[in-house]
């Protein structure tokens, strides 16, 4: 048994024993994906979402527990097992599992909103010089990109396949994986890369420290506004005191003590929506399916 | 008892005591302000050698293979956590420099010459403003690795927090300040009330006591100085008590004295102007005993020259008396003879009867001032005299003008010149003078007339010269002079013709002046 099968199997004997006092104290769980959420694996942000979840249940009698969760599979057996009441992944990981899940969600559906708009938009950077220009232009040019963004990675991939039927490695030189979304930007303008794939709010952000990326850069692609990056999801609609955690959870940026969460956590909003909402992303995929096959 | 406030001693221990406590904190607080400011600029230093070395080691990969993007992204991040910090610039050895600030980043061709002048090969640090350079404390540290120089990192920490702790320390200065002088007036005023209310109360007491109230009495009771005051103070209070009480004793003697005293002078005053009367009628009745003496003595001086003068008339009528007796005897008593006998009787008598007249005349007293001749005044006075002058063989010259004439009483102004001439007459026989002379001169002056008369006799004593004109005072034998013919002189003199009468010796002897107003 690796480590993490022995934390899952801890947890899931902890869990049992939760559940006797879970009646007496209301007692939730709220699990998230590591994978496609790996700023939420900093210590400080882990920390801050502690606090986002208390002041979900805030005025009631509920008690939140946070369980990260390393593998979809993982989320999977709890789900089946009944073990979790809030889920919180990457996107990727709905359209991809949408089969499986489908059985289990119902709306309301929360997205969390980490730009200016509810829904994100995936562009391609890259200096002046490849303006107006087809995407085949790119190819054999050097990308940066920040990789926890699963959707954004499928949407480029997709790209590439479209194409010219090739993956994302073999259509570009060198593929530079940055720390930070907006690292990709920089790595443009400082000629270290010759494009990059971005959420255009992450573009906007670096612009406005620096007006001189906009007069070097220019957006080579945009995907157009269709994707909801992150989804929170409730796999236990019947409970009753999960009322008083949607409705915390709608209004959640409406307090002071609710805005500074979502700073910390990066997050502009936390926004109800629905599965029709997340049908062009879903489109996307089997379309990228296709491609695959 | 209430200490006053404006007592000077009081407020000097107040103030003294004010004065060190303010003094020792303003000297602490002089030394420690700059050692705060030390340690706060200690503590900037570190935290830019922390910060420094944190940034450089995060970024040392990226530093190396010049990946600019990361190395902006993480000191973006940098100084979103640390909003102290006011800008982070990276200046490599060779190209551009970077420069990311709260606001936002942008790329520089070359920093800040200034800026420049800090690339060294250490740390170097410093608090001041330029173009790159804002308000902050800016510090720069060299990059290096493995001993190969890449560049330098610039970092301006915001000085609000080091500005705000001076500000704070400032603020606490104060009120640590504000709080002492309200402790040092709290207590300096008890400490100054503590040192000085001993004091006080005696400075109090003794103020009592210069008032005049004895009874007080000091209860300190200490074994310092002050209760060695103390009890001086009381043992003083009380000696003042008794002598006090012994000049009131001797103030309610002396009052008793006085009292009677006073009664005595009331009886004096009452009987003063009786006695005065007393007095003046027994200084008239010594004047008229004076007067009366010295005519007696006049009469006498009378006597004595009608006795001169008569001497000789007597011896030839005592002559004629025994040739008569003769001639009878022998039988030649004859008409004839009888005739010339009576006839030279008759003359010899009319002769003694004349001077009795001339003496008479002379000693009647003048009842009004009359106009006379000083000349023709002199020659009668001596000729009352001349036979005694003559009998001691004393010579008797006259220098006197014609027409000296003045008015007033002539029988006492002829007095004293009487009293003079006898006067020179005794001494002249008392020092027994060879050429015994006497001169009397008369002459004008210009206001009135000068009438001296000079002896040879040697002249007044030195001693008595002064004590000639008091009554009763004499060098004469006893029995020979009275003592009040040069005072009576000088009265008429004076009182009677407003003149005066003086003498003073020349080579001769005594000059004795009259000067009467014309």
């Amino acid at each position: 048994m690796n480590i993490r099968n022995f934390k899952f199997s801890l947890f899931l004997l902890l869990s049992t024993f939760n559940l006797a006092f879970a009646q007496q104290y209301n007692e939730v769980t709220l699990a998230y994906l590591e994978n496609g959420l790996n700023e939420l694996s900093n210590n400080k942000k882990h920390m801050a979402l502690q606090f986002l979840s208390e002041e979900l249940v805030k005025g009631s009698d509920i008690r939140i527990s946070i369980l990260p969760v390393s593998t979809f599979p993982e989320i999977q057996s709890l789900i089946i097992a009944g073990k979790i009441d809030f889920v919180i992944f990457n996107s990727f990981y709905y359209i991809r599992h949408h089969d499986f899940l489908a059985q289990f969600i119902k709306d309301p559906i929360w997205v969390v909103q980490r730009g200016d708009q509810d829904k994100e938009n995936y562009i391609l950077l890259t200096n002046k010089q490849y303006a107006d220009q087809n995407i085949i232009r790119l190819q054999g040019q050097r990308i940066s990109f920040y990789p926890h963004y699963l959707l954004m990675k499928l949407y480029l991939e997709h790209l590439t396949k479209q194409s010219n039927s090739q993956d994302v490695a073999s259509f570009f030189k060198k593929i530079k994986h940055t720390k930070t979304a907006s690292q990709a930007v920089l790595d443009v303008f400082f000629g270290i890369s010759d494009v990059c794939i971005v959420p255009k709010h992450i573009f906007d952000l670096t612009a406005d420290l620096n007006p001189a990326i906009k007069q070097k850069l220019s957006i080579f692609h945009q995907s157009g506004e269709k994707f909801l990056p992150v989804l929170i999801f409730d796999f236990n609609h019947t409970n009753p005191v999960h009322n008083h955690i949607h409705k915390n959870l709608s209004k959640i940026g409406d307090t002071v003590r609710g805005k500074q969460l979502l700073d910390m956590l990066n997050i502009e909003a936390i926004k109800v929506t629905n599965q029709e909402q997340l049908k062009p992303m879903q489109k996307l995929f089997q379309s990228h399916q296709v491609l695959l096959k | 008892m209430a200490i006053k406030i404006r007592s000077r001693i009081f407020l000097r221990v107040f103030i003294l005591f004010a004065s060190l406590i303010l003094i020792i904190m303003a000297f602490f607080a002089f030394m420690m302000i700059p050692m705060q400011k030390d340690a706060l600029q200690q503590i900037m230093y570190t935290q830019g050698v922390t910060v420094s070395r944190s940034i450089v080691q995060a970024t040392s990969d990226a530093v190396i293979t010049n990946d600019f993007g990361f190395i902006v992204e993480h000191n973006v991040e940098v100084l979103k956590n640390n909003p102290s910090i006011h800008y982070i610039a990276v200046s490599p050895l060779r190209g551009q420099s970077i420069k990311v600030d709260q606001s936002g980043w942008r790329v520089l061709e070359k920093p800040d010459e200034h800026l420049t002048l800090m690339q060294t090969d250490k740390i170097e640090y410093n608090i001041e403003q330029s173009e790159w350079i804002s308000d902050g404390y800016h510090f720069v540290y060299p990059i290096k690795f493995s001993g190969i120089k890449w560049g330098w990192l610039h970092v301006e920490f915001s000085t609000k927090k080091y500005n705000t702790y001076i500000k704070a320390m400032y603020l606490k200065l104060i009120y640590i300040f504000v709080s002492a002088m309200i402790l040092i007036m709290f207590i300096g005023f008890f400490f100054a009330r503590w040192v000085t209310r001993p004091v006080s109360i005696i400075s109090n007491l003794a103020t009592q006591v210069a008032n005049g109230n004895l009874d007080v009495r000091s209860n300190i009771k200490r074994k310092d100085e002050i209760g060695v005051l103390s009890n001086s103070f009381n043992t003083m209070v009380e000696s003042l008590y008794q002598s006090k009480n012994k000049l009131e004793n001797y103030n309610q003697q002396l009052e008793q004295e006085v009292k009677k005293r006073t009664l005595d002078l009331d009886a004096l005053n009452k009987n003063l102007d009786k006695k005065v009367k007393q007095a003046v009628m027994q200084r008239q009745e010594q004047e008229q005993l004076l007067i009366h003496q010295s005519r007696l003595a006049a009469m006498g001086e009378m006597i004595g020259a009608i006795a001169h003068q008569w001497r000789q008339p007597l011896n030839a009528l005592s002559l004629v008396l025994q040739n008569q007796n003769i001639n009878y005897q022998l039988g030649k008593l004859d008409e004839k003879n009888m005739q010339r006998s009576m006839e030279k009787s008759e003359r010899l008598i009319n002769k003694m009867s004349t001077t009795i007249d001339d003496f008479r005349n002379f000693f009647k007293p003048n009842k009004h001032a009359e106009q006379f001749n000083i000349k023709t005044l002199l020659i009668s006075t001596i000729g009352l005299l001349d036979a005694q002058f003559k009998n001691h063989n004393i010579e008797i010259h006259i220098n006197c003008e014609e027409d000296l004439n003045i008015k007033g009483f002539q029988g006492e102004f002829s007095q004293v010149i009487i009293n003079l001439l006898n006067n020179a007459k005794d001494t002249l026989l008392e020092r027994e003078s060879k050429t015994p002379t006497v001169n009397i001169s008369a002459h004008r002056i210009p206001n009135g007339i000068n009438v001296t008369v000079q002896d040879n006799a040697g002249g007044i004593s030195a001693e008595i010269i002064n004590k000639i004109y008091d009554p009763y005072f004499t060098t004469k034998d006893e029995g020979k002079g009275t003592g009040i013919g040069l005072y009576m002189s000088k009265m008429i003199v004076e009182n009677n013709m407003q003149g005066k009468l003086y003498a003073f010796n020349d080579n001769e002897g005594a000059n004795f002046v009259i000067e009467i107003p014309a």
